[in-house]
């Protein structure tokens, strides 16, 4: 099923991007026109074609590039750079969408989100160094993508819970209902509970707690990505997980999972506190 | 004689930085000794490990079949021809 078309404009871009990639940045001379009838329906874009002419197949180069020799070096180049991308960074398309979808609230800009990151970092793949970092750099597309595309007013957190006390202890919680506190007891809640938990949070804990627990990332690698310092990073995912485990302990109360104790009634049994 | 509520209390507060391995070597080895030796901590220390990996099995993606990379295919495919 094909996804909404993303924004005209940004379309374009990439497209344009995808140009000075493939080509090297040579464009056609200003007032040659591009064929109307030889673009796809689909493909057709908004506002100034920049002059770039179609070729006998599916595809586009400045005129001043027509000799076959410069044609085959630049197609073996483009098929080498696809292969690579499709090796290198494709298979981490489930992950990204995965985690395009803690992101943005509906599952169609989720798919959006991801596709359209993908296309940017095709487009830069070019200066991409293989054997680096790859995840981390996609990861970081990722969110300048959401940032600066997707991202609609900052969203408040769903559950009222959310940060009302940044020292919330899961265990203790546990522990003074009179159970021993295992983590297997949350087992009890299904996948898409947990995932609501996690959404319910504001915006920079869920994504410290996301690239961190879920995608495994260091302090150094979420710091890059996100832009902040790594202490920064540290307090955000303190926070974060804290704030996950009282909404974690919401659920788990609303599924009987625990009993119902107050907490802060029950005596603590030790003084040290996570 | 080693006061254990401060030991635990200074364990507690590094918790997360241990579990996540940042933590530096010598912070490292003093808080997997205190580990080794206090129960309540390192009961606490396992819970915490559990549900990080909770968390991670729950919210990962990587298993799921979602159809993207075809589809991400095909919109490459649209662009570059």
């Amino acid at each position: 099923m094909p996804s909404p078309p993303i924004n005209a404009l940004a379309a374009l871009s990439i497209r344009e991007w995808s140009h000075l990639l493939l080509f090297g940045g040579i464009q056609a001379p200003a007032g040659v026109r591009m064929g109307e009838g030889d673009r796809p329906a689909k493909s057709r874009p908004v506002g100034p074609t920049r002059g770039l002419v179609p070729r006998d197949t599916v595809g586009w180069e400045a005129p001043s590039m027509r000799s076959s020799e410069v044609t085959q070096a630049r197609d073996l180049e483009r098929d080498q750079l696809g292969r690579r991308f499709e090796t290198e960074a494709l298979p981490h398309a489930n992950a990204l969408h995965a985690a395009a979808l803690r992101l943005t609230p509906g599952a169609a800009d989720a798919a959006d989100l991801v596709q359209e990151c993908f296309l940017r970092a095709f487009a830069g793949f070019g200066t991409f160094q293989s054997g680096t970092n790859i995840k981390a750099w996609l990861y970081r597309i990722l969110m300048n993508t959401y940032i600066s595309s997707y991202r609609k007013a900052v969203r408040e957190p769903r559950t009222i819970s959310a940060d009302s006390n940044p020292e919330f202890s899961l265990y203790d919680a546990i522990a003074d209902t009179g159970a021993t506190p295992e983590a297997q007891l949350l087992d009890g809640l299904p996948d898409d509970e947990v995932r609501e938990a996690l959404d319910g949070l504001p915006e920079q804990f869920r994504i410290a707690v996301l690239l961190s627990d879920v995608e495994g990332f260091r302090y150094q690698e979420i710091a890059d990505i996100t832009g902040v310092s790594v202490g920064t990073v540290m307090s955000r995912l303190h926070r974060g997980r804290k704030a996950l485990q009282h909404a974690l302990w919401d659920y788990a109360r609303k599924r009987g999972l625990v009993n119902e104790a107050d907490p802060w009634k029950t005596p603590r049994r030790n003084a040290a506190r996570s | 004689m080693e006061n254990t509520e401060t030991e635990c209390r200074a364990v507690l507060t590094r918790l997360y930085v241990y579990l996540d391995g940042e933590a530096a070597e010598a912070d490292c080895a003093e808080i997997g000794r205190h580990l080794d030796r206090c129960v309540q901590c390192a009961r606490r220390f396992g819970f915490e490990r559990e549900l990080k990996e909770l968390v991670h099995r729950k919210c990962g993606g990587v298993t799921q079949r979602t159809g993207i990379s075809d589809l991400i295919r095909t919109r490459l495919r649209e662009v570059t021809g």
